[in-house]
C-alpha cells in the first residue's frame, strides 16, 4: 500500500482538529480585473500540512479553491477542463441542484451566499484554534492580508465542537467516520477502513483505481495529495422540529414519547445509542460507538427503514444481500468536517421547542474524490430517494431537501400495522455552499508560481 | 391465460425531407404524445430516439414499446393513438406508407437480441389495478389508524376489516396466471447446458480474446470519450432523474472483425438462453430496478441498448459495475472504445470510471419517452401485486402480518 505523503496533504483531509474546538469558514472573491495570485504566494506559507501535529497548537489554516477561483489563478482552459465536471459546474449550477434536490426554499437563488446572483466565491480560508481570542486573532490577521492583497470577504461562518459532540437537534452527531489506512490519527473502535483514493487524489480509490486528477499543462499531477471539498450551510429549525415532535407523540406533549419520536426519525437516541440494539430506552452515553447491523432488522421494528442513519450509511441493509450491501456501501463513503454554528441548544424538549430567535444549524463540510460517487449519490439516491429501501413515498425525515408534496411522510412500522405520519414540516434548509477543490501543498506552491508567471492579459 | 410482455424494435433512416428540424419537433410533440399514449393499454414504456446511421449523425429513428400480448392489436392501438401524430413520427421514416404502421413493421422491425423484463406476465391494466388497489387500503387504513388503536388486534382482524371496507367492486383482487415457470430450471440442466455448451467456447474464446485484445490496444487509435465538463452532457443531465424512472438510450458500433461481431452475437444468445431458462423476477443478477431492458443488432453492426429503469443512473451505472459487471463486460468489450479487457470478460465494465465515462459518450438523449407508470418502481410493482394476491382468501396470522406490512 501507497504510504500516505503528509507533508504534502492540507490537514483538514485526515484530521477533524477535535482539539481546536473554535473555526472560521472564510469565503473569499477576487473582483473582475483582480487575482489571488500574490495572496495565495503569501498564504501557502500559512497551510498546515498533515505531519503538524495537534500539539501546542495556536491554530490551523486550511485553503480551498473553487473552479472559478482556479481560473482566476490563471490555469488554461486544458487544465481547467480536467477537473471533474461537478466543481466545473458548481454547487449552484441548475444541473446540480436538480441532483442535490435544492429546489423551493433550498434553491440557489434564495441562498445567503453562493447563489447564482450573488459574488462569486474564490476560495475558503478554514481556521482552527483552541478558543475565541484565538480564532478572532488568527481570523483578523489573515482576513486583513485578504484585503491587502485585493480580495474581499463575501461570506463568514463560525462553527464550534461541543461536548459532547451533539448536533443543534440535540443528538449526538459525527460517530462513525471512514479511517483512511496510514492517517495519524488512531482509527476509533467504529471507524470502518476505506481506501484512501476514496478521500485522496493519487491513491488507490474503492475500486482499486487511481481517481481521475486534474492535470497540469507542465505534466505537473495538481489532484496529487488533494482532495474535493462539499460545503453546505444547514439552518436547522431546532424549535420547529422539536415542537413537531410534541405534537405528534403519544400522549401528546409528552417529552419522553417526543424523545422516542425524534430518535425513531434519526435511528440513534440522543446520546447516539442505536435504535436497532436499544429499540425501547436510551441506555445513555457509551453505546454510541458500538457497531450494528440494519440486516438483523428487515422489517424495521426496532429502527424504522426510512430512519436517517440507515438513508445516509445503509451499512448492510441493501439489496441483495448484507455482504454485498456493504461492498456497494463502501463506494460512497465521506469523511464529514462539519461543526455547528449558532449558540448552543439544550434542555427538555419542551425548553427546545421554544424559539428564542436564534439561527442554528450545521456548517456540513465533507470530503471526498468523487462529487457524483459519494456527496451527491449519498444525497440523491439514499437521503432524498422517495423509494429508498422499498419504502413508498417518502424521503429524510430529517434532513431531506425536497419537500414531498403536501409535507413529508414518514413510516414507523409496527404491530399489528405501521404508524404513518402525514405533512412533516423541514427542519433544514440549505443557506449556501459551494464544491471545492483542495490542493496538496506541493499543488498550493505549483499554483501560486503558475499564477505569478501568467499576466493577467494572457487570460481567456 | 399469462398475457406475455414482448419487445417491439424499429429503426429505420429519416426521409431526407424530414430531417432538418426533426428533433426540435420530437422535443415539442413529447408531452402530447406521452398523452396520446395513455390510450394504450397495451403498452408498458416506449420511446423514440434519433440515432447515428450511414448517412451522418442523428439518421436514423428508432422505436421500441415493451407491449402485452400479440403485436397486432398493439399496433392497431398505437396507430390509432399516434393518428395525431403520423406525419412526424412515423411519417419521417422513409418507406413509410401512410395508415400502414403495420406494414412497415413488417418490414423494419429488428429481433431484440435479449429482452429482460423485470414484472413479467403482468399486463398495464393489472398494474395500474394493483397501484389503485394499494392506495386504496392505504386509505382505508389510515382511516382505521385515526379512529382507533388498533395496538393488540390480530392481524388476522385487521386485514379482515380492510378487506371488508374494500368491498370488492371496484378492483380484481387474488392471484392470476403470470405465466412464470412453475419451476426454475434444475440445476443439473443449467449444469448440463454450461458444460456441452458454454465451456467448450470459453475454451475457444478466451485464448482467442486474449490476442485479439492484444493486437487492438496496438492497433486502435486513441479513445475520444467525452470530457468531463462537456455541455452536450447538459440536456441528457436534465431530463435525467427528473422522475422515479429513467430511460437510458445507448448506441455504439461494434468493433471491426470477425471475431468481435462472432462473439458479440454468441453472447447475447447466451444470455437470453439463460434469461428463459432460469425463474427469475424482478432482480437480474442482484440489480432490482430494471423493468425493461433490451440489446439490439443493427445492421450496420452497431448496437443499441435501450434500458427502464428505477433511480438515479449514477446508482444505476453503479449497480452495473459492482453486481453485473462480468455480462456487460462481455458484452460491450466487443464494441468501439470499451475499456481495456483481459479475456473477454475482466477488467473493462469493472473500471469504474472509465466504464462510466465510455456509457455516457455513447448514451442517447431520448426524444420522446413514455411511461405507463411512471411513479412505480419494480419492487413497488410486485409488491402491489403481492398485495393484490393476498387480498382475498383466508391467511394466517404470520400471513396477515407480512401482508399488512407492505402497506
Amino acid at each position: 500500500m501507497k504510504p500516505l505523503d503528509l507533508a504534502d496533504i492540507q490537514g483538514i483531509v485526515l484530521f477533524a482538529y477535535a482539539s481546536l474546538p473554535h473555526a472560521r469558514y472564510v469565503h473569499l472573491s477576487w473582483p473582475e480585473g483582480s487575482r489571488p495570485s500574490t495572496w495565495l504566494a503569501e498564504v501557502q506559507h500559512e497551510v498546515h500540512a498533515s505531519t503538524r501535529g495537534m500539539r501546542n497548537a495556536a491554530g490551523r489554516v486550511n485553503v480551498a479553491f473553487t473552479h472559478g477561483g482556479l481560473a482566476r489563478l490563471s490555469l488554461g482552459r486544458s487544465e481547467l477542463a480536467s477537473f471533474p465536471r461537478e466543481l466545473q459546474q458548481g454547487m449552484n449550477d441548475e444541473l446540480r441542484s436538480h441532483v442535490l434536490g435544492d429546489v423551493d426554499d433550498n434553491a440557489p437563488a434564495t441562498w445567503e451566499f453562493g447563489g447564482p446572483s450573488q459574488s462569486p466565491i474564490h476560495a475558503l480560508l478554514m481556521l482552527f484554534a483552541k478558543n475565541v481570542e484565538a480564532i478572532g486573532a488568527l481570523r483578523d490577521r489573515l482576513v486583513e492580508r485578504v484585503a491587502a492583497l485585493g480580495g474581499v470577504v463575501v461570506h463568514e461562518d463560525a462553527g464550534e465542537l461541543r461536548d459532547p459532540g451533539k448536533e443543534p437537534f440535540g443528538f449526538r452527531d459525527g460517530i462513525v467516520q471512514p479511517h483512511i489506512a496510514g492517517t495519524p490519527r488512531p482509527r476509533g473502535s467504529s471507524d470502518v477502513e476505506v481506501p484512501a483514493g476514496e478521500f485522496l487524489l493519487g491513491y488507490p480509490n474503492s475500486y482499486d483505481e487511481l481517481p481521475p486528477s486534474p492535470q497540469g499543462a507542465d505534466g505537473f499531477d495538481l489532484g496529487n495529495n488533494g482532495s474535493y471539498l462539499v460545503y453546505r450551510k444547514l439552518r436547522q429549525d431546532t424549535s420547529g422540529f422539536w415542537r413537531c415532535m410534541l405534537e405528534r407523540a403519544r400522549p401528546a406533549g409528552d417529552p419522553a414519547a417526543a424523545t422516542k419520536l425524534a430518535s425513531a426519525m434519526v435511528g440513534r437516541w440522543p446520546s447516539g445509542a442505536p435504535l436497532v440494539k436499544y429499540p425501547e430506552l436510551d441506555p445513555g452515553p457509551g453505546s454510541e460507538k458500538e457497531d450494528f447491523s440494519f440486516a438483523d432488522d428487515p422489517d424495521g421494528m426496532k429502527c424504522p427503514l426510512g430512519a436517517h442513519v440507515r438513508r445516509a450509511n445503509p451499512r448492510d441493509m441493501l439489496e441483495p444481500s448484507p455482504s454485498k450491501s456493504r461492498e456497494a456501501v463502501a463506494h460512497h463513503r465521506l469523511i464529514r468536517r462539519g461543526r455547528p454554528y449558532g449558540p448552543a441548544a439544550s434542555g427538555t424538549p419542551r425548553e427546545r421547542a421554544t424559539s428564542d430567535g436564534a439561527e442554528r444549524g450545521l456548517v456540513f463540510i465533507a470530503l471526498n474524490t468523487s462529487f457524483r460517487r459519494q456527496f451527491e449519490f449519498v444525497q440523491q439516491t439514499w437521503l432524498n430517494n422517495p423509494k429508498f429501501a422499498g419504502l413508498y413515498d417518502e424521503r429524510d425525515p430529517v434532513v431531506a431537501s425536497v419537500p414531498g408534496e403536501g409535507g413529508q411522510r414518514y413510516t414507523v412500522p409496527g404491530l399489528p400495522v405501521r404508524k404513518r405520519h402525514a405533512g412533516l414540516p423541514r427542519f433544514v434548509t440549505v443557506r449556501g455552499g459551494g464544491y471545492f477543490f483542495v490542493p496538496g501543498v506541493r499543488a498550493l506552491e505549483w499554483l501560486a508560481k503558475r499564477s505569478a508567471a501568467t499576466g493577467y492579459d494572457e487570460l481567456t | 391465460m399469462a398475457v406475455r410482455q414482448q419487445a417491439l424494435t424499429l429503426v429505420a433512416p429519416v426521409r431526407s425531407s424530414a430531417l432538418e428540424g426533426l428533433s426540435a419537433r420530437l422535443d415539442t410533440a413529447e408531452s402530447d404524445v406521452q398523452d396520446a399514449l395513455g390510450a394504450v393499454q397495451s403498452l408498458h414504456f416506449a420511446r423514440f430516439v434519433l440515432i447515428d446511421g450511414p448517412t451522418g449523425p442523428g439518421t436514423r429513428l428508432a422505436f421500441e414499446s415493451n407491449h402485452d400480448g400479440d403485436l397486432a392489436p398493439h399496433l392497431a392501438s398505437l396507430a390509432k393513438a399516434l393518428a395525431p401524430f403520423e406525419d412526424l413520427l412515423f411519417g419521417s421514416w422513409e418507406g413509410y406508407q401512410k395508415g400502414d404502421l403495420a406494414g412497415f413493421v413488417d418490414r423494419h422491425a429488428v429481433l431484440a437480441s435479449t429482452f429482460y423484463l423485470g414484472h413479467p406476465g403482468l399486463t398495464v391494466p393489472q398494474i395500474h389495478n394493483d397501484r389503485d388497489l394499494r392506495l386504496r387500503l392505504e386509505a382505508l387504513l389510515d382511516d382505521e389508524v385515526a379512529r382507533q388503536d388498533l395496538e393488540g388486534e390480530s392481524a388476522v382482524d385487521v386485514r379482515a376489516r380492510l378487506l371488508g371496507r374494500l368491498g370488492g367492486a371496484d378492483f380484481s383482487v387474488g392471484p392470476i396466471d403470470r405465466g412464470l415457470p412453475v419451476q426454475p430450471v434444475s440445476a443439473i440442466a443449467f449444469w448440463t447446458l454450461v458444460v456441452l455448451v458454454v465451456l467448450p467456447l470459453v475454451i475457444v474464446i478466451v485464448p482467442l480474446a486474449l490476442i485479439v485484445e492484444w493486437n487492438e490496444r496496438r492497433t486502435e487509435p486513441a479513445r475520444e470519450l467525452v470530457p468531463e465538463g462537456d455541455p452536450r452532457l447538459d440536456p441528457i443531465n436534465r431530463r435525467e432523474d427528473a422522475i422515479t424512472q429513467n430511460g437510458l438510450t445507448h448506441h455504439v458500433a461494434l468493433r471491426p472483425g470477425l471475431y468481435r461481431r462472432t462473439v458479440f452475437r454468441i453472447v447475447l444468445w447466451f444470455l437470453e438462453t439463460t434469461r428463459q431458462l432460469i425463474s427469475y423476477e424482478g432482480q437480474l443478477n442482484g440489480i432490482g430496478s430494471i423493468h425493461f431492458a433490451r440489446w439490439v443488432l443493427l445492421d450496420d453492426d452497431s448496437v443499441l441498448f435501450f434500458s427502464n429503469y428505477d433511480g438515479s443512473w449514477e446508482a444505476y451505472l453503479g449497480d452495473f459495475v459492482d453486481k453485473a459487471h462480468i455480462y456487460l463486460t462481455a458484452v460491450w468489450s466487443n464494441t468501439k472504445w470499451f475499456p481495456d479487457t483481459h479475456g473477454l470478460v475482466f477488467a473493462g465494465a469493472a473500471k469504474e470510471n472509465a466504464f462510466k465515462q465510455w456509457t455516457r459518450t455513447f448514451q442517447v438523449e431520448n426524444r420522446i419517452w413514455y411511461s405507463a407508470y411512471k411513479t412505480l418502481t419494480v419492487s413497488q410493482v410486485l409488491d402491489n401485486a403481492l398485495l393484490r394476491e393476498g387480498a382475498s382468501g383466508d391467511m394466517t396470522e404470520n400471513e396477515a402480518r407480512a401482508w399488512l406490512a407492505l402497506l
